[in-house]
């Protein structure tokens, strides 16, 4: 009886162990992507505790093992951060735009911000990595959105580099509704990174991900992406 | 001013620089030592300062990894005196650096940039900083020739006036007390020896009542003598009237001698005379030339 009551609790120990999780969604983003991680970890048995730590510091602390994961991320960050495992299943697609004012600028693609100061969030790769590329007039980083959003509405810089959902609630916040936006200069889709120490639990995170993806879930996020509508 | 071979001035002069050049410099040399030593504890105490200001939010920027901030803060650091260098070193590495690291010239200092994260404590990696020890060393330099021309021109100065002092204290009365030594005599009976000083009863005037109750015993030596010179001339001349009176006794009792021989040798022959032949013409002559001879002794 008594080790009845033991394994009992052991299974309940296991069964809440705390994953930490970080993740450079914010805002609206983050709000729509939150439940379809939430029911992930839970489907996986696990407490989870979604973090959101500066970007960079995410994706370092998650590399270093301090915190068991990152995401959702692009898949290159594995080649900068080593000890990251991807879940191999897409979380979301998103899309990166310029951001500008005035009708003078006029981007459509990568190259079309080279004779600009950019600026850009610290910690985003896809975002630094294409304007690093091309080599802008100048390039300036900033730690959040807000603060990109505040250096372009005070000139400080031509453009600013931002995925789209997250853009507009800037903009609306900050009421910086006459910024204009570019169309997509990159779409991307973003995975779950773990730390190699978990790397055992990956295969049984895909499956539950297609499972949820079966279910509906992923095309949900989907949707709220095209059209704005709250996918929950 | 007397003329010597090796006067005492100069070799004073001279003395006083070396031991005093001596001190000097070991004094100099001590107090360089405690300043350069002072320097680098303040130095040591500057480092814990800039990390007290900085380390809160250096450690907050490189956890937001701010590069922008953490770059300016860095620059910043190097604008305090004597801070060379500045980095941050992350995974073993230097992810931020500004300066000239100079590690062998240097008091270098390693602060850990710990974040508490999750009630842990988290090291997001090292502060370094260095402080050259280039501009102590200038600084000490500095000081070393300021101390270096004072101390000489000191030493220089209290040296000519303790030959000034010198001169007027001692030097000046041993040229008077020689001149006097060199003149003294018999006949300045009266002349005693005094000097023109303030301070009485020094070693100078030991040497001095030394000197002049040398002189008044050497004049009550010289006046005895004298008169015991007088004495025996007196004598001698007593003596020589002696001698010379002796002399001439000697003389009359050497003829006395040679008449009594004389008369003694004549009597012989009236002996002889009167024994072989008793001729009263001889013996008459015989008596006349002994009453000769007899006279002549006498007279």
């Amino acid at each position: 009886m008594r080790s009845l009551l033991l394994l009992l609790l052991s299974s309940v120990w296991v069964m809440a162990e705390t994953m930490y999780i970080n993740t450079p969604f914010r805002g609206e983003l983050h709000n729509e992507v939150k439940p379809l991680i939430v029911e992930l970890f839970k489907r996986e048995g696990y407490i989870l505790e979604l973090q959101k730590l500066p970007p960079k510091r995410g994706l370092i602390n998650a590399n270093k093992g301090v915190d068991d994961g990152d995401g959702p991320r692009v898949k290159e960050v594995s080649k900068k951060f080593s000890n990251l495992r991807r879940v191999d299943v897409p979380i979301i697609q998103i899309s990166f735009h310029a951001h500008y004012k005035g009708k003078s600028i006029n981007i459509t693609k990568w190259e079309d911000l080279k004779p600009y100061n950019v600026g850009v969030r610290t910690g985003t790769l896809v975002m630094v990595n294409n304007v690093k590329r091309i080599n802008p007039k100048e390039m300036t980083y900033a730690l959040n959105n807000e603060k990109l959003f505040e250096l372009l509405e005070k000139d400080k810089v031509d453009v600013v580099i931002a995925e789209r959902i997250s853009a507009k609630g800037m903009k609306e916040k900050m009421n910086l509704m006459h910024i204009n936006q570019s169309p997509a200069l990159i779409r991307k889709n973003m995975y779950l990174f773990f730390n190699k120490k978990h790397s055992a639990k990956i295969g049984k995170f895909e499956k539950t991900l297609l499972k949820m993806k079966e279910e509906g879930y992923q095309k949900r996020l989907k949707n709220f992406y095209e059209t704005g509508k709250s996918a929950w | 001013m007397v003329n010597v071979k090796h006067p005492v001035g100069p070799r004073l002069i001279r003395n006083i620089i070396m031991v005093s050049t001596f001190f000097s410099i070991f004094a100099t040399a001590v107090q360089l030592y405690s300043d350069y030593k002072g320097e680098a504890y303040l130095m040591n105490i500057r480092l814990d300062q800039i990390k007290a200001s900085s380390l809160e939010s250096l450690t907050l920027n490189l956890w937001q990894n701010n590069e922008k901030l953490i770059n300016i803060q860095l620059k910043s650091l190097l604008s305090f005196p004597d801070i060379t260098y500045a980095a941050i070193e992350e995974d073993g590495s230097e992810s931020y650096a500004f300066g000239e690291n100079l590690e062998k010239d240097s008091i270098g200092k390693r602060y850990p940039l710990v974040y508490m994260y999750r009630n842990k404590e988290y090291n997001l990696g090292t502060l370094h900083l260095q402080a050259g020890l280039g501009q102590i060393r200038e600084r000490i330099e500095d000081k070393f020739y300021i101390i270096a021309v004072t101390q000489s021109i000191k030493t220089f100065i209290v040296a000519f006036i303790m030959l000034y002092i010198f001169s007027q204290m001692v030097t000046r009365h041993l040229n008077e007390i020689s001149q006097y030594a060199k003149v003294m005599s018999y006949d300045k009976q009266d002349e005693v020896l005094q000097l023109d000083k303030e301070v009485q009863e020094d070693e100078i005037d030991l040497l001095v009542d030394s000197l002049n109750s040398l002189h008044r015993k050497m004049r009550i030596k010289l006046s005895q003598s004298e008169q015991t010179n007088i004495d025996l001339d007196h004598i001698n001349s007593i003596l020589q009237k002696r001698i010379d009176l002796h002399k001439d006794s000697s003389e009359t009792i050497f003829v006395l001698k040679d008449h009594a021989q004389d008369i003694i040798k004549m009597i012989k022959i009236m002996n002889e005379d009167i024994s072989h032949n008793f001729d009263p013409e001889a013996i008459k002559q015989d008596l006349e030339a002994l009453n000769i001879l007899v006279q002549r002794t006498f007279s």
